[in-house]
């Protein structure tokens, strides 16, 4: 069996709260020996080596990786910010290996095969599943699904989130091991035999025309529909472009003539050349859509999810759910973010979840396809162990 | 621990929870402004959405019109050439021919008319699909409709060398309220049906009133004794392009739209229509449709089927506008029997003049005049009423355009109803007798009552007159085609068809279409032969007596 233990805390004192984390897991695992682990934190300009350092004084063998979030998500208490969340596994028949891509934006691909490499060497074994939290700020531009697939190949699953800074833009952490990182990917391997069940539920709904990129490069639109970029989103959202909230309209881009979409978030606007930045790739000559935002439809994807999650898992239910949740998703449900977790709390049994809200998800739209970069969406893990 | 380090310990405790709600609140103050900025931003997209919606339908309501502007104008394109083929055969068909010339003519004339129908099926198939069916619930007399029928029935019969029958309930209500026209049309294909499939034996149709408990109904059952339908092909019988077997066809012409364009039509007017057939022993159509018997009528006597559906008319002050004098004589002998007073107006404006000066029951008003149209009268008529209170006063358009659909556009002007030209005596007094009804209309002062006679036709006196008006315009039309004035020639030629058949001259009626499509088109050539054509038979229709004028009408 997976068991995991885990603690969240939102003390004013960062520091202090990590303390209390740690506690709390301490009490929880008893004499287990802790294998690994996942620490994420919202709390900005914080010294995070002090906080790994709690941990590792604590549990000194365990492989952790982590990082900087947009609030952390619990079973214990719902979401929070300004918070750390520890997560802790240990199992009998589930091993673990940690790894960490450095310089991402950089080359990213040279980078992502030594993280996964020395990931595969701590791990020792054949992988069932992989996690990883790339810096969501440094790889805007970066096609990053398309290399996560060249390295980690089309057969293993892989989700993650990308990490965060508070919703500030400016500069996100990633851990591994007692290690502070920026512009990196830290990667956590499980191996061993494991279920696992993944959905990726979808808040914003394309509606309206089809439009064609006509000109973009990585992820910058300059023209749309015949128009800059910028004139294209001025139609629909008018005087409001000027406010930072633009950046929860994605737009729908589909790509191959397919009627999957993957939503891109517009972050930067360049009113010299009428371009826009986008999270994520905007592929050159793909159909666009606009989308329209709503906390009803919001919730509604987050209960399709898990209900699917779930019911894979019919006959007996996960061990753990892991939740990497876009950071526009809380800010469009606002006081009702802790609905987003309503349809994991009203199975029969308490199922622990546990995640974090992030600037880009990463899961792939059903077994065996190939892993996609997504925005807006909330990505549901289910992991059990093979065997109970 | 000192009393002071105790008390600075919970001052510090304080500080801390403080500082947490602080920030909790500043977190919360933060998000509600930015739910309420992304509750705007939805707002704002949903107006938008809102504007493209309505920017779509506009477009989409502009398209749907293109494509019925463009249906009308395939049906006179196609229709106008292939009315002058059938035209001239006819003419020709008048001529000393020898047999082989009679033969090759029967088959031009048999392929053209085949043509036509076929363009028809399409047109109005496409116009079907496209959304453009428009069901119209209207007073009607069933008898007329019947007769009509009958005569169609009888003819296409007698061609095919079978018998026609026609079965009736004696006692059934004649007065009804549905879409005649679409009835007409549904049974006519039936009708058309049963005759291309029968050889031999007889095609009948049969009329029976049916009070079952969703209301009044007919039950039309159209059956013949023709080759009857595979069980197989059944069930596909009313699809679009559904045909028999190749062989058949070869041997019975027709693209397969007939029977799906009266479902069409049997559906949209809230009816059923289904087939009882046998190879070899015939196929039964059996239509039921809802048909309400009309207020009126279910209030008198049902032996009315004996009475002439208009015999009695209220006494009416009424004004007829049109640019052709003789059309206004026609409507004043069609009334000569009643205690109808008929004043005239040449145009829309001297049409005005009079509704200014006078009380009138009713207008029947022409569309195309010059000075002002019909439409334009209609239009300050409405506004006049409306800036001075009055009561609207019915105005029943005359015109000589057929398409059925564009009914509703003379309503939305201000028409109450269509009168296609040429009308009968009887489309006249029933448009006229149910205004007559209309409970709370001010009566001018005239009073009295007046039965329909049965007699000769009052318009028969007429004709040489109007044969001789005719000459004249001709005449008119030969010096406006030398000027090239082509759009003289198309006034003038609408006119005249429209005159010719309010007096039963139909033929000429015919040919003044032709002419005035054939100048539409700028077509010189066409044009002077049928200006030829028309010269030729009116000055025959002129050498016979006075007598024999009446024969010749119709």
């Amino acid at each position: 069996m997976l068991k995991s233990v885990f603690g969240v805390s939102d003390d004013l004192d960062p520091l202090a709260g990590v303390r209390h984390v740690v506690a709390e897991c301490r009490s929880q695992l008893g004499s287990c020996t802790p294998q690994a682990g996942f620490f994420f934190t919202s709390c900005m300009d914080t010294d995070y080596a002090s906080m790994l350092a709690e941990i590792h004084r604590e549990f000194p063998e365990i492989k952790l990786i982590g990082c900087t979030t947009d609030g952390e998500i619990t079973s214990l208490q719902g979401f929070t910010e300004e918070s750390s969340a520890l997560l802790i596994f240990y199992s009998e028949t589930i091993s673990f290996g940690i790894g960490v891509a450095e310089d991402l934006s950089g080359d990213p691909e040279p980078a992502m095969r030594a993280g996964y490499e020395q990931a595969m060497a701590d791990l020792g074994a054949e992988p069932t599943a992989a996690f990883v939290l790339p810096d969501g700020i440094t790889t805007m531009q970066i096609p990053v699904d398309a290399h996560l697939q060249s390295v980690f190949g089309d057969q293993l699953p892989v989700f993650g989130g990308m990490a965060g800074d508070g919703f500030r833009i400016r500069q996100t952490y990633q851990f591994c091991g007692n290690r502070v990182f920026t512009d990196a990917m830290p990667v956590l391997l499980l191996g061993g035999e494991i279920d696992i069940s993944a959905d990726i539920a979808r808040g914003p709904r394309p509606y309206g025309e089809y439009y064609m990129v006509d000109r973009a490069a990585d992820n910058i639109a300059y023209s749309i529909d015949g128009v800059t970029a910028l004139e294209f989103y001025e139609r629909f959202l008018g005087e409001y472009l000027e406010d930072r909230e633009v950046s929860f309209f994605p737009l729908a881009v589909y790509v191959d003539g397919s009627d999957d979409f993957m939503l891109r978030d517009p972050v930067e606007i360049d009113r010299k050349d009428g371009s826009m930045t986008f999270v994520g790739h905007v592929e050159e000559s793909s159909r666009v859509r606009l989308t329209q935002v709503t906390r009803e439809e919001t919730l509604r994807s987050a209960q399709r999810g898990a209900v699917n999650i779930l019911s894979a898992f019919a006959e007996r239910q996960p061990d753990l759910v892991l939740l990497f949740s876009c950071t526009s998703r809380r800010h469009v449900l606002g006081s009702r973010t802790d609905e987003e977790y309503d349809g994991l709390r009203s199975s029969d049994q308490a199922i622990p979840f546990f995640g974090f809200y992030c600037y880009g998800e990463i899961g792939s739209f059903a077994p065996g396809k190939p892993v996609k970069f997504h925005s807006d969406t909330c990505v549901f893990v289910a992991l059990r162990s093979a065997r109970p | 621990m000192s009393e002071r380090d105790r008390l600075k310990k919970q001052l510090g405790s304080a500080e801390r929870e403080i500082g947490y709600l602080k920030r909790a609140l500043s977190r919360m103050q933060k998000q509600l402004a930015r739910q309420e900025k992304i509750d705007d931003m939805n707002r704002h997209q949903t107006r938008w959405a809102m504007n493209k919606l309505d920017e779509a339908r506009v477009q989409a309501e502009q398209a749907s019109r293109a494509k019925s502007d463009f249906l009308a104008n395939m049906s006179h394109e196609i229709r106008t050439p292939l009315n002058i083929v059938l035209g001239m055969g006819e003419l020709l068909a008048d001529t000393d021919l020898d047999s082989t010339q009679k033969h090759y003519l029967q088959s031009l004339r048999f392929s053209g008319q085949h043509l036509l129908k076929l363009i028809d099926d399409i047109l109005e198939f496409s116009r079907i699909e496209s959304g453009a069916l428009k069901v119209e619930s209207r007073p009607f007399n069933l008898k007329e409709l019947l007769v009509g029928i009958e005569a169609i029935g009888t003819h296409l019969a007698v061609e095919k060398g079978i018998e026609f029958e026609l079965e009736c309930e004696p006692l059934m209500p004649m007065n009804r309220i549905g879409d005649s026209r679409k009835i007409k049309q549904v049974l006519f294909n039936l009708l058309h049906n049963a005759v291309k499939f029968t050889d031999s034996g007889t095609i009948s149709l049969s009329v029976t009133d049916l009070r079952g408990y969703a209301g009044p109904s007919l039950l039309f059952i159209v059956s013949d004794t023709g080759i009857g339908i595979p069980d197989e092909k059944q069930p596909h019988i009313f699809d679009r392009f559904a045909q028999l077997e190749q062989e058949d066809l070869q041997t019975r012409r027709g693209v397969g739209l007939g029977l799906a364009i009266s479902n069409r039509l049997v559906n949209a007017m809230g009816g059923q229509i289904n087939l009882d057939s046998k190879v070899g022993s015939g196929s039964s159509f059996m239509v039921n449709l809802p048909v309400p018997i009309a207020a009126a009528e279910a209030a008198e006597d049902r032996h009315r089927i004996v009475v002439d559906p208009v015999s009695k008319l209220e006494p009416m002050h009424i004004l007829v506008v049109d640019d052709i004098q003789l059309n206004f004589e026609v409507v004043q002998n069609y009334l000569g029997n009643f205690d109808v007073t008929c004043d005239y107006a040449e145009n829309g404006r001297r049409a005005v003049a009079l509704f200014r000066k006078h009380s009138y029951d009713a207008i029947l008003m022409d569309i195309r005049m010059p000075v002002m149209s019909g439409s334009e009268a209609v239009r300050r008529i409405r506004r006049i009423e409306k800036v001075e209170k009055l009561a609207p006063l019915p105005i029943i358009a005359m015109t000589a355009q057929a398409f059925v659909d564009q009914e509703s556009d003379y309503t939305a002007i201000g028409y109450d109803e269509v009168l296609i030209k040429p009308f009968s005596r009887q489309e006249l007094l029933a448009a006229l007798s149910r205004y007559t009804r209309q409970a709370g209309r001010q009566k001018s002062a005239v009073s009295g009552r007046a039965e329909v006679s049965s007699g000769a036709d009052p318009l028969t006196p007429l004709i040489p007159r109007v044969l001789e008006s005719t000459s004249a315009e001709i005449e008119g039309i030969r010096t406006a085609l030398k000027r090239n004035d082509f759009k003289k020639v198309i006034e003038i030629s609408h006119a005249m068809k429209g005159l010719a058949g309010m007096y039963g001259l139909k033929e000429l009626s015919t040919l003044f279409g032709y002419l005035q499509k054939s100048a539409e088109k700028r077509e010189q050539q066409t044009t002077r032969t049928l200006l030829e054509a028309l010269h030729y038979r009116v000055r025959e229709l002129r050498k016979h007596d006075h007598d024999n004028l009446g024969g010749l009408a119709n």
